[in-house]
């Protein structure tokens, strides 16, 4: 075996390749990492913090592995389908039933899809509890925000290709939603349409996005990302108990281990549970195919995939033009605006300023967006007024609890903004869980124990 | 070839001037280049010719219609009613982001499988989120036929009645 092994690495056209010893050395393993074109995003050595587990919960990493199996298997599911009427949904039925592991592929792609949208997001959250896009990493984390943006866009203009109702009514929605863009709106739409209503020009445009101009975008701001956080001498570690902040080097004393073998080992080990994950995930689970669009008839309820529930089910409140465009768009542009206002990172505590005067004004506040969100839209939206209540109720503890460990003095010295991100993220989660188990035939409120599930 | 380093050498203020004004024209030719080749690339993307179907349907004898009569056209797209002040060709396309609307049980009105909008049976909105009533399609008499016009809109809120 070792022979075998030495016959193949010792010539001359090998080691023209790979263009160092055996990495058996400190050396090799050095050159190892510093030579290879697809290992060079790493430095040779890192610091031994950036590698746990619980700081990061690889949560970037692992999206840029449902990126790649993404690619891998769009690559594959492109060699059977074809963007056209009524071509695309009988491609579908072909890949699902005659395709070997047609049905294995398409699964793995749609899941992949999905956890990649979770995955972005968790990792967002994550940066903004960590304060990781603290100054000179403003711009990397504007750059993630765009990244989610064009993970969500990449699902969206995905699942219009299967041709099936699903397909088509989300589309039906999604474009006159952007119609609603005031002043640009019909021309977004025509752009996007391709013709005047959704038909075969708007499935060939929307494969071309979702096939190459999206994951191009996409793939270059993964590598831009990446290419800043090198610059920026690795992920964003808090200082260390002990050891002043500095803007320059590391501390001398943090501890450092090599690339190869430790960091590669990990992220290979990541790398192969979510492939693991998501693929048993496709063998227990269809991906959903409804029956073929059909432009007369919309499927009741019509529900799309839960990610986007939350936006559906705003839409349900307000107009187009606020659900739809301008609450989206206020969103994106408050997240990407978080770092360059320092926002969370003063650590002010709330319970700082005078007990009194803040609660006062807290509950003002409140009362005043209960109001607004009671009576603004076309019905009172309960799925961000209970969440307000209940962060209200919350915070508030924080001016009567006293211990001086634990949950207590966590809630004490959180900042507004904390709070603030934390209402989003409920909001989120609470309008995606009404929207994917609570609303039934005509949008209206079930219960599922009772009615069963509508997805 | 000579290379000469402006930081070594620095130019004259004349020259400086100079070299300020053809950069100032360089670059607003590029400038005005790149503009005119991302307006061209956006007038490509965007469709110049747009086909639309004859969607005109028959009806019938406007006279054979009973008033009270709902007759469902265009595979439940349209919704033709006769009440006692004449022909209504309503749209079920739902006003607020286009699903198409469904009887709602009850109301006698409609009901949006999308976003919950409830119209009335003469589509007039009850429940938002939908601010427009529905839609209405130009209805008319040629050779004593009733014609919907499913693929146009009228603003026209009065009933069609046949002309004598």
């Amino acid at each position: 075996m070792s022979r075998l092994l030495d016959a193949l690495t010792r010539n001359r056209v090998w080691k023209s390749i790979v263009r160092h010893g055996y990495p058996d050395t400190n050396k090799n393993r050095t050159l190892l990492v510093f030579s290879n074109f697809f290992l060079h995003a790493h430095p040779v050595k890192a610091r031994l913090r950036a590698f746990a587990f619980s700081r990061t919960l690889y949560l970037g990493g692992l999206s840029i592995g449902c990126f790649a199996l993404l690619i891998i298997t769009g690559t594959l599911l492109m060699f059977f389908y074809r963007p056209a009427v009524p071509q695309a949904y009988h491609d579908m039925k072909d890949i699902e039933f005659v395709v070997f592991t047609g049905m294995f592929q398409r699964n793995l792609h749609r899941w992949a899809a999905h956890a990649m949208v979770a995955l972005v997001f968790a990792h967002m959250a994550l940066t903004f509890y960590r304060k990781a896009y603290r100054p000179p990493r403003e711009f990397n984390w504007v750059i993630g925000v765009l990244l989610f943006v064009g993970t969500v866009l990449l699902s969206y203009t995905g699942y219009l290709l299967p041709w099936d109702q699903l397909a088509y009514w989300a589309v039906t929605v999604g474009t006159n939603m952007a119609g609603a863009t005031p002043f640009l709106g019909d021309w977004i739409k025509r752009l996007l349409l391709g013709a005047g209503r959704i038909g075969e020009s708007t499935l060939i445009r929307f494969y071309v996005l979702h096939c190459v101009v999206l994951p191009l975008a996409v793939g270059f701001g993964i590598g831009l990302h990446i290419w800043r956080i090198r610059k920026d001498r690795g992920i964003y570690l808090p200082p260390r108990p002990g050891s002043v902040e500095s803007s320059g080097d590391e501390p001398a004393d943090e501890p450092t281990a090599m690339t190869f073998p430790h960091l590669l080992l990990r992220e290979g080990v990541a790398g192969v549970a979510l492939t693991l994950a998501l693929s048993l995930g496709a063998l227990l689970a269809d991906a959903p195919l409804e029956d073929i669009a059909n432009p007369d008839r919309t499927p009741n309820p019509a529900k799309s995939p839960w990610y986007f529930l939350g936006l559906q089910e705003l839409l349900h409140y307000w107009r187009p033009s606020i659900s739809g465009v301008l609450l989206p768009v206020l969103t994106l542009v408050a997240l990407a605006a978080i770092p360059y206002f320092q926002i969370n990172l003063d650590r002010r505590p709330l319970w700082e300023s005078p007990r009194r005067r803040t609660l006062a004004r807290l509950w003002a506040a409140i009362a005043l967006l209960t109001a607004l969100f009671w009576k603004s839209g076309a019905h009172p939206v309960w799925a961000i007024m209970v969440p307000l209540w209940g962060i209200g109720v919350v915070m508030s503890l924080g001016a009567f609890v006293q211990g001086k460990r634990g949950a207590a003095r966590a809630i004490r010295e959180r900042s507004l903004p904390f709070w603030i991100f934390t209402w989003f993220l409920v909001i989120v989660v609470v309008l995606t869980v009404v929207g994917t188990l609570f609303r039934g035939p005509g949008w209206s409120f079930v219960y599922p124990w009772r009615s069963g599930l509508y997805l | 070839m000579a290379l000469v380093d402006d930081l070594e050498h620095p130019p004259t203020s004349q020259e400086s001037a100079r070299r300020r004004f053809l950069a100032a024209v360089g670059g607003g030719a590029l400038g005005v280049g790149a503009l005119g080749a991302a307006i061209t690339t956006l007038r490509f993307i965007e469709p110049s010719v747009v086909y639309e179907e004859d969607k005109r349907i028959a009806v019938g004898r406007p006279e054979e219609i009973a008033v009270g009569t709902v007759l469902v056209l265009a595979s439940g797209k349209v919704y033709l009613l006769r009440t006692e002040a004449g022909f209504i060709a309503l749209s079920t396309v739902c006003t607020h982001l286009g699903c198409i609307v469904r009887p709602e049980a009850g109301s006698g009105g409609f009901a949006c499988p999308c976003h919950g909008s409830r119209f009335r049976a003469e589509g007039t909105v009850r429940l938002g989120p939908a601010v427009r009533e529905l839609r209405r399609h130009p209805i008319s008499v040629e050779d004593g036929l009733l014609i919907v016009d499913a693929g146009a809109f009228t603003e026209d809120r009065a009933a069609f009645t046949v002309p004598a």
